[in-house]
């Protein structure tokens, strides 16, 4: 279990592993808007720390491993807290915006992982029957609803710092046109580069 | 004078950053004010089918209009506002319990929504395996020097480890397994 | 705008003063003092930005700009933008940039953004470099969108100050978390088994009440802090 050919192998696709979640934590921190939730590195992630917990627990076990396991169990801790970060900043930006959220994960089946779906459908009960219970059910028929427009939106105008993954090409942002090369960093409005975000083919920082 | 309950409730709720007692006599009397209004802009509304249009009646019927607009905006304002910082309180606090300062100060609605609110967050955290609202702070190291100020006595910790923890004494344990001891105020943290 | 927003709420409070164009009725009690059922046209009466808003647009009253955005105050701005206390003026920028397009003016605009430029380059340094003074006087003086930045700065440069000597690492007790007798054990709840929680509890009992007693006051007093009301 412990043979240099198979740490090395292991180091670089943890590496790689490591390096994504670290880009779907920060592209999540900066965007204004919820993204689309990364399933497969998130599963990955987690499988992982399933994995090596398993190894710990083998170290624990056999006292000349432990020096070992602890060292695991160091990147256990630092692969959860940055799920945990990633995980909290979708559930505030969901608690914020439940109203767009769930109206795009209708025709986005990818923007909400199961679970999150889950408590953005009842999260959005409590608050519509809180509503209701206190100020809305007291009205006449004419005022007893929420307009759409009166829910928080994402404020998609305001301005990001990113960094194209590849060379992009020209876009027009803004009456501009920017050739976003892949050795730059840009400071731009958000909305006209949402997409390429959201693509994957563009990190903010 | 039109919206002063209404106003009052949004100002009271910018003069301070906690929750403060929840106001149920203004609450009324802005459900009350849209309501009278309401009634009335209808009635003059009906009575005076052509003339409805000419600037004297129309002069009151938008003055009622955004008077009622008014109103209804800043309690829904006022009562959301008061629901983020009483999520907010769930996040910092990391549990679902309410202390008895903070549960005088809200209505009964509240209450159930603190409660419905932890429910949905706490069934999420244990689905996706985490708890996301305990150590927002990166791990630096596994083990940490840590000293009891609450007598804990003899205490299995999750990594499966027995460990006495009197009053006074200094250990040096694992980060995971007293970083909740820690934020509770059972123990303390020597840098 | 945002439609639950307080600060946006409370920026549209502004008084404008209007001028009635038409009888109008049944809006006396828009007048303040006055006991007649009707406005009379031609009346002049303070309405706050949002309903001066909607009778202008639909030509049933005119609205004159307000006195701090006319040119005494606006001279005065400009001659030193930086002495000026925004005290009374909590949203003179957010409900500026609102009048400035509702009255189509044009220099309006331009005014706030040089008047914001420039306190916003003395607010950036005092946020960065102000940590052991007493700020509640500096703040009082900023519009509330001045206020925010300087407290977002504030709050890094003492992040970065508990970074730069490693304080980041100390875990802190959390203030806010309430300590009912049971949560103890329920904290460590698959931790303790119930043997241990007997000796614990006799064992506590006797040394260490004296000293936990004023330990429990000092909580109470860092956790007042959240629940306390202002006024």
């Amino acid at each position: 279990m412990m043979d240099n050919e198979y740490n090395t192998q292991l180091d670089n696709d943890e590496n790689n592993l490591l390096n994504k979640l670290k880009t779907i934590w920060i592209n999540e921190k900066f965007a204004p808007n919820l993204l689309d939730y990364q399933n497969e590195i998130i599963s990955n992630v987690m499988e992982k720390i399933e994995e090596k917990e398993a190894l710990c627990t083998e170290g624990i076990q056999n006292k000349s491993h432990q020096f070992t396991a602890d060292i695991y169990e160091m990147e256990i801790e630092r692969l959860k807290y940055i799920v945990k970060c990633y995980l909290r900043l979708r559930i505030k930006k969901i608690d914020q915006f439940y109203t767009s959220v769930l109206k795009e994960s209708q025709s986005n089946t990818e923007l909400l992982s199961q679970h999150e779906l889950k408590y953005t459908e009842r999260y959005k009960s409590y608050m519509d029957e809180y509503f209701k219970k206190t100020i809305l059910s007291s009205l006449h028929k004419d005022h007893s609803t929420m307009s759409p427009d009166h829910y928080l939106e994402p404020q998609l105008n305001t301005w990001v710092f990113c960094k194209p993954k590849e060379n992009l090409g020209e876009y027009l942002i803004d009456e501009d046109t920017i050739d976003f090369k892949k050795t730059s960093i840009y400071f731009v409005k958000y909305r006209p580069i949402k997409d390429l975000v959201q693509a994957g083919r563009m990190d903010l920082i | 004078m039109f919206t002063k309950s209404a106003i009052e409730l949004v100002k009271e709720i910018r003069q301070t950053d906690s929750i403060p007692h929840y106001n149920d006599t203004n609450i009324k009397l802005a459900i009350n004010e849209i309501n009278v209004l309401y009634e009335e802009l209808l009635q003059v509304l009906m009575a005076n089918g052509n003339e409805k249009s000419q600037p004297y009646y129309l002069s009151n019927s938008m003055t009622y209009f955004s008077v009622i607009y008014r109103d209804k905006r800043c309690v829904l304002a006022y009562l959301n506002e008061r629901l983020k910082r009483i999520k907010e309180y769930r996040w910092s606090s990391g549990n679902g319990l309410l202390p008895d300062q903070l549960k005088e100060k809200l209505s009964q609605d509240e209450i159930q929504f603190f409660s419905d609110y932890d429910k949905n967050l706490t069934d999420y955290n244990i689905k996706v395996g985490l708890d996301l609202t305990v150590d927002p702070q990166p791990p630096k190291d596994l083990y940490v020097e840590v000293r009891v100020i609450k007598e804990l006595g003899q205490v299995v910790l999750n990594s499966g480890a027995t460990v006495t923890l009197n009053l006074n004494t200094t250990h040096f344990l694992k980060r995971s397994d007293v970083s909740n001891l820690i934020s509770q105020g059972s123990l303390e943290h020597i840098v | 705008m945002s439609y639950l927003n307080i600060d946006d709420i409370l920026a549209e409070e502004q008084k404008l003063s209007c001028k009635f164009l038409y009888n109008a009725y049944n809006l006396g009690q828009l007048e303040e003092g006055s006991a007649d059922t009707d406005i009379e046209k031609g009346t002049k009466i303070d309405l706050p930005y949002w309903l001066a808003y909607v009778l202008a647009k639909k030509g049933l009253v005119s609205a004159e700009m307000p006195t701090p955005y006319q040119q005494d105050f606006k001279d005065k701005l400009i001659a030193d933008p930086n002495v000026i206390s925004m005290r009374s003026h909590q949203y003179y920028d957010k409900i500026g940039t609102m009048l400035s397009s509702f009255f189509s003016d044009r220099s309006l605009n331009l005014l706030l953004f040089r008047v914001f430029r420039d306190r916003f380059l003395k607010i950036y340094n005092q946020s960065l470099n102000l940590r052991e003074t007493d700020i509640t006087k500096i703040v009082g003086n900023m519009t509330r969108l001045e206020r925010n930045i300087f407290e977002n700065g504030y709050r890094s440069s003492i992040d970065y100050d508990k970074w730069r000597n490693r304080k980041g690492e100390k875990i802190e007790r959390n203030p806010n978390i309430i300590f009912p007798v049971a949560s103890r054990s329920s904290s460590v709840n698959n931790s303790i088994n119930s043997n241990n929680i007997n000796s614990s509890s006799t064992q506590s009992s006797s040394s260490s009440t004296q000293s936990s007693q004023p330990k429990k006051d000092t909580v109470l007093k860092k956790r007042k802090r959240i629940f306390d009301d202002e006024s």
